[in-house]
């Protein structure tokens, strides 16, 4: 049976009156963005700090360049400060050491009266008569 | 028909046999090799060892020599041949060299090999020791004069052995069959001994078998130990270096025919001096070199 034609113009009627309303898809997006954000925040972790940074950042719009720039000259105006200056190594002049090398006395020679060449033999010492 | 033969190969064989025979040949002409090895034992006072020494035949086959080791009393050595006891009476021990001279009472089966002669070179020569286990060859590696600080009374030879040290009075003998040396005592370091040379032997035995003990000539010379030149110090008056002149300062170039070139030199050329032999002395007084005719004496009389 065909619907007639009181029957076709009211379901386009109800299908215009079912359409979302302008700006109903921004908002959903905006939305789930932030659910996620929220969801990524609840997690700890260096990660989820990183993120919840990268999401405030990225929720700043357009001033976050302006934020980014300043942060990037207050870091380097801080380290210029904080890095510690050139030493002159200053060469000191040789100067003469006093110290002198004495070589160690040498061991007494001693003649042998006999071929006794253990270590405890004694011999004499000084001027010996042929 | 002619027949063929395949040349037999014979020179291995004739190679052993030559060999064989220079083997057995050089066993005969060597009494020291031939022979059993005599052997004698000495107790000592430090610690009731037995100290041990090779004896060598020095004159005929009734004397010998023998080195006794430091600590050992020389008065009773044992003398054996293989495990045959030989009775040996003792001629004289010299305290300086240590060596002591025995005379076997019905003789042993061992001739006496030949002694090198005096005044010849023993040193940087190839020598054989004739140990109890068979020939060992050996090398002299130079003279030591000097352990330490301690200056010899004569100077040995270093010896470098293929092996262990032998025992004292193993005989080195040279390329003739002569002895050359006979070994003293291990020097402590890896193969390396001290010997006694051949000629110090003859020196002792002489004194020894003529009077028992050893008689060293005298000149009335002093030297320093500590001076690094030979020089006189002084010169003993009515003394054999007096009357021919020398005078202190002089520096001695040579006794005899031992060159002398430090202090040590001239200890070991004075323990080759004989009294009543006239040794030649060559002297440097100043830059002119002077030779004088000394004949020494016996110690007792200066």
């Amino acid at each position: 049976m065909k619907p007639s034609v009181e029957q076709i113009g009211s379901l386009l009627a109800l299908k215009r009156h079912e359409r979302p309303e302008d700006g109903y898809w921004q908002d959903f997006l905006c939305d789930f963005h932030q659910s996620q954000r929220e969801q990524a925040a609840r997690k700890s972790g260096p990660m989820s700090f990183v993120g919840r940074v990268s999401g405030w950042f990225s929720d700043l719009g357009p001033s976050k360049w302006a934020y980014g720039a300043g942060l990037a000259y207050a870091t380097m105006t801080v380290a210029f400060f904080l890095s510690p200056p050139g030493v002159d190594v200053e060469k000191t002049p040789a100067a003469p050491v006093n110290y002198q090398v004495i070589p160690a006395p040498a061991p007494p020679v001693e003649q042998l009266d006999q071929l006794d060449l253990s270590p405890s033999t004694q011999g004499n010492a000084g001027e010996q008569v042929f | 028909m002619v027949v063929l033969e395949y040349p037999r190969r014979r020179w291995p064989a004739r190679l052993l046999g030559l060999c064989l025979g220079i083997s057995i040949s050089a066993g005969f002409s060597n009494p020291v090799a031939a022979s059993p090895r005599l052997l004698v034992n000495f107790s000592t006072a430090a610690n009731g060892k037995i100290a041990e020494s090779t004896a060598v035949p020095v004159e005929g086959d009734s004397i010998l020599v023998v080195v006794v080791a430091a600590g050992a009393d020389p008065a009773n050595p044992k003398v054996l041949q293989g495990s045959r006891a030989v009775p040996a009476k003792v001629i004289g021990h010299d305290p300086v060299s240590r060596l002591q001279f025995l005379q076997v009472q019905c003789g042993v089966s061992t001739k006496s090999p030949e002694w090198l002669g005096d005044n010849s070179d023993s040193a940087s020569t190839s020598l054989i020791a004739m140990t109890p286990g068979g020939p060992v060859k050996c090398r002299t590696i130079g003279w030591e004069k000097q352990v330490g600080g301690k200056i010899l009374p004569l100077a040995l030879l270093r010896v470098r052995f293929v092996g262990a040290v032998p025992p004292p009075g193993t005989p080195l003998l040279d390329e003739a069959g002569r002895v050359a040396a006979i070994v003293f005592q291990d020097a402590g370091v890896a193969n390396t001994g001290y010997a006694i040379p051949a000629d110090a032997v003859r020196r002792v035995q002489r004194d020894i078998c003529n009077s028992g003990q050893l008689v060293r000539g005298w000149l009335g010379l002093s030297l320093r130990a500590e001076a690094q030149s030979p020089q006189v110090v002084r010169v003993l008056p009515d003394s054999p270096a007096s009357a021919a002149g020398i005078q202190p300062g002089d520096v001695l170039v040579s006794v005899g025919s031992r060159q002398i070139s430090d202090y040590a030199d001239a200890a070991n050329a004075f323990f080759y001096l004989i009294p009543g032999q006239p040794v030649k002395v060559k002297l440097l007084r100043g830059v002119d070199q002077l030779e004088y005719s000394l004949t020494p004496t016996r110690p007792a009389l200066k």
